[in-house]
């Protein structure tokens, strides 16, 4: 019995062990970023769900929130916002290229509306 | 802005604007690539309210319908500009490829007296892409297993900060013959549709103009299988359907420096339209040469409360057409001038009442009022309402080519009147919140009344088809209502149901319309993942049981019965995004719902039962197809 229990206990620990494990094979994370239009928007979730690793991207406009879900194995949070920084955006912890900024249109550095033209 | 209707955001699926006095649905890119394939009549597949049908055995054209209305009543422009119109009504919608198109407002019932006399049922407007913001470079394949191929390219191009330019280029045809029905007959013509567009735009401070030019042409040959044109005209049965269109459009727009809310718009637009259409014996010939004109000056009284439009339009429109050994010539002339009224009680509520008047030289005065409200009782809601007249001048041979495949011998009144009708409408549109996103749900119901009808009368004998026109009482009772929700992010579930009774009287009889079936759902789902690399969708349209002209009088082997089947017709498309590309694969009408012996007398085509009319349902059963979009956004300068 009591060999039966420590098998019992052995495949609860395990289980947990691993579903744990999996917990940590992907991870969400949210961070500020310095997106400001809906072109901006497209830029980062394009750049970012094209990135070996990310499972989704996904900038909330409102708050320029960016919520990022990444296969921990393949990339890191360090490495989300370098690539971000990259393509000329700043997130809480890492800070912009600034050529890559340079080179966005003005309405992502703020220099003219994000209105499409009429 | 030209012309009035403004296109909101791009990318949008399908949305109503609460906004809007009129009751407009946008169908924006997300909609029309949901499914891929191909031209404008095949662009309303996802949508409830334009219905698709085809119109013969023959020509494998398509033809809509709304509010139970043939596609005739329905006024369908590009950019406030007239084009399914005239002689290409029957074959317009066929070449007009789905890619070259940015977005489409379709508005149920009369239009705005702005836009002329012609919307009874519906008005669709589609915008092409724009130079302005249009792909740099554009590049489309789709291939079905029925062996048609399409291919479509285009790009824009910013000359400088005021001039740009675009141009499109479309190449379709189907290389395989195809007879899944097993009747004899080719399911869709062989041939070639080729289409062309270069437009160019210039933004200035106080000045703007669009002005471009638009041709195409179609070659197709159809009818019996293993037809060559060299040994055996005359011996098999044939269709030859061949057209030439080629127009040039400008629109221009003043802002005036002394009335800040003043502007002009001018638009002018040349059209040259040239078909031949043969369905074994008969043989029609068409050739249209139009002018048309419409000037707009809008401006506000006092305030920006109240706006109106007003302006004056002419069309010069001059037919030379054959249908076997007889000839019809005409040319009409109509100038028309036109006044709107738009009450704006801070969006709340919006009443625009307009009238329009115009004087045909063949058939008089043409008087259209029309009213439209729109009352957000909370700002989530919108109620309107809309009551209109509309008129329409038939075409009877170019209007109904698709009944020239059969024996049936053509009786045509020469005295028909312009057709006349007044169509009212209500609906309903609330929006509610499911998980942070918009929810619908609407509801409408429209009845047009015709003063005056050009009928169609396909039921006094099945070896004649009689055209006149009736004042007797003829309707369009229309309901319908739809709700799609977003219950989970990236999933969208849509549907819709409705219901049609539509009648006119003719030899004292009040008749079901043929081919209208009283009841059709609607159900979409589609499903985009997360990251946007994936989308599902699916779609299933229910049809219900169709009248159909009465066959009682032929021979027994020939008759058909007097209502068509209910089925389904299920679409699906699975797309997968990387990068620039979009690959995409779909089936249509997956549960292989055929037509069995859709055309009558199939086997002697040039006896006097002939008739490959008859079309209730799909003749060529399950298609598969892929296809691919490549597309460069142009660099943003701004």
């Amino acid at each position: 019995m009591k060999y039966y229990l420590s098998i019992l206990a052995l495949i609860i620990l395990t289980s947990f062990n691993s579903a744990h494990a999996q917990n940590e094979k992907t991870k969400t994370i949210t961070f500020i970023t310095t997106a400001i239009c809906e072109e901006c928007k497209e830029r980062i979730e394009e750049k970012l769900n094209y990135t070996k690793g990310v499972i989704f991207a996904e900038l909330n406009l409102e708050n320029k929130m960016l919520t990022v879900k990444y296969k921990t194995a393949l990339i890191t949070e360090q490495q989300i916002k370098e690539v971000l920084a990259s393509i000329g955006y700043s997130s809480d912890t890492v800070v912009r290229d600034k050529d890559a900024y340079l080179a966005l249109p003005k309405c992502c550095r703020g220099e003219s509306s994000c209105e499409p033209e009429k | 802005m030209l012309g009035g209707v403004e296109v909101i955001g791009i990318n949008l699926g399908k949305t109503i604007d609460l906004l809007d006095p009129f009751n407009v649905e946008k169908i924006g890119q997300d909609e029309l690539r949901k499914a891929a394939c191909c031209n404008l009549s095949e662009s309303f597949e996802t949508n409830a309210s334009v219905d698709v049908n085809m119109t013969d055995a023959i020509s494998g054209a398509k033809k809509i319908q709304m509010l139970g209305l043939d596609g005739i009543y329905t006024q369908i422009q590009f950019e406030n500009i007239p084009m399914v119109r005239g002689l290409s009504t029957s074959y317009g919608l066929n070449s007009t490829p789905g890619t070259w198109i940015e977005s489409i407002q379709i508005t149920k019932g009369t239009g705005s007296v702005v836009n002329g006399y012609e919307s009874m049922a519906g008005l669709i407007n589609l915008e092409f892409k724009q130079p302005e913001n249009g792909e740099a470079f554009y590049f489309n394949f789709y291939g079905n297993k029925f062996g048609r191929a399409e291919f479509n390219l285009h790009g824009a191009k910013k000359i400088n900060d005021k001039w740009s330019t675009m141009s499109f280029a479309h190449y379709s045809g189907y290389f395989l013959e195809t007879d899944v029905n097993d009747d004899g007959f080719r399911d869709f013509p062989l041939g070639n549709i080729g289409a062309l567009l270069h437009r160019w735009s210039y933004q200035g401070k106080n000045y703007e103009t669009k002005f471009g030019v638009r041709a195409n042409f179609s070659d197709q040959v159809g009818g019996e299988l293993g037809f060559d044109p060299d040994n055996d005209a005359g011996i098999l049965y044939q269709g030859i359907f061949k057209t030439y269109h080629a127009e040039i459009f400008s629109k221009q727009g003043f802002f005036l420096k002394n009335r800040p809310a003043g502007s002009i718009g001018l638009i002018n637009q040349l059209e040259y339209h040239n078909m031949y259409s043969q369905f074994g014996n008969n043989i029609y010939n068409g050739l249209e040469r139009k002018y048309y004109f419409n000037s707009i000056y809008n401006d506000i009284i006092g305030n920006t409360n109240h706006n109106f439009k007003t302006g004056l339009s002419f069309l010069l429109d001059d037919y030379n057409q054959t249908f076997n050994d007889s000839a019809f010539t005409k040319t009409e002339i109509v100038p028309g001038a036109f006044f709107e009224y738009t009450l704006n009680e801070r969006d709340k509520f919006i009443l625009v009442a307009g009238v329009r008047g115009d004087y045909h030289n063949m058939y008089g005065e043409l008087f259209s009022p029309r009213m439209h409200a729109k009352w957000n009782i909370n700002p989530k809601n919108a109620l309107r309402i809309s009551v209109g007249r509309g008129y329409r001048i038939p075409n009877p041979f170019a209007d109904n080519v698709s009944y020239m495949a059969s024996s049936r011998q053509w009786i045509v009144s020469p005295d028909f009147r312009p057709e006349d009708a007044i169509s009212s409408g209500i609906t309903f549109t609330q929006k509610f919140m499911i998980r942070d996103e918009v929810s619908t749900f609407s509801v409408d119901y429209f009845y047009t009344h015709f003063n005056n009808q050009l009928i169609i009368d396909m039921d006094e004998s099945p070896n004649q088809l009689y055209i006149y026109s009736v004042s007797a009482r003829g309707y369009s009772h229309s309901f319908q209502a739809e709700i799609s929700v977003k219950p989970a992010k990236g999933l969208e579930l849509r549907a819709a149901y409705k219901y049609y009774d539509v009648r006119s009287t003719y030899h004292g009889i009040l008749h079901k319309m043929a081919f209208v079936p009283v009841f059709r759902s609607l159900f979409n789902a589609g499903y985009t993942t997360r990251n946007k690399k994936w989308s599902f969708d699916i779609t299933g349209n229910w049809v219900g049981k169709k009248r159909l002209p009465s066959t009682a009088s032929n021979p027994l082997e020939y008759q058909r019965g007097i209502e068509s089947e209910r089925y389904w017709i299920v679409n699906s498309q699975i797309t997968y995004r990387y990068k620039k590309f979009n690959f995409y694969i779909g089936g249509e009408n997956l549960a292989n719902v055929i037509q069995k012996n859709a055309i009558i007398s199939a086997d002697d085509p040039f006896g006097a039962f002939f008739d490959a009319t008859q079309m209730w349902a799909p003749i060529t059963g399950y298609n598969i197809y892929i296809g691919l979009h490549f597309g460069i956004k142009q660099k943003s300068k701004e």
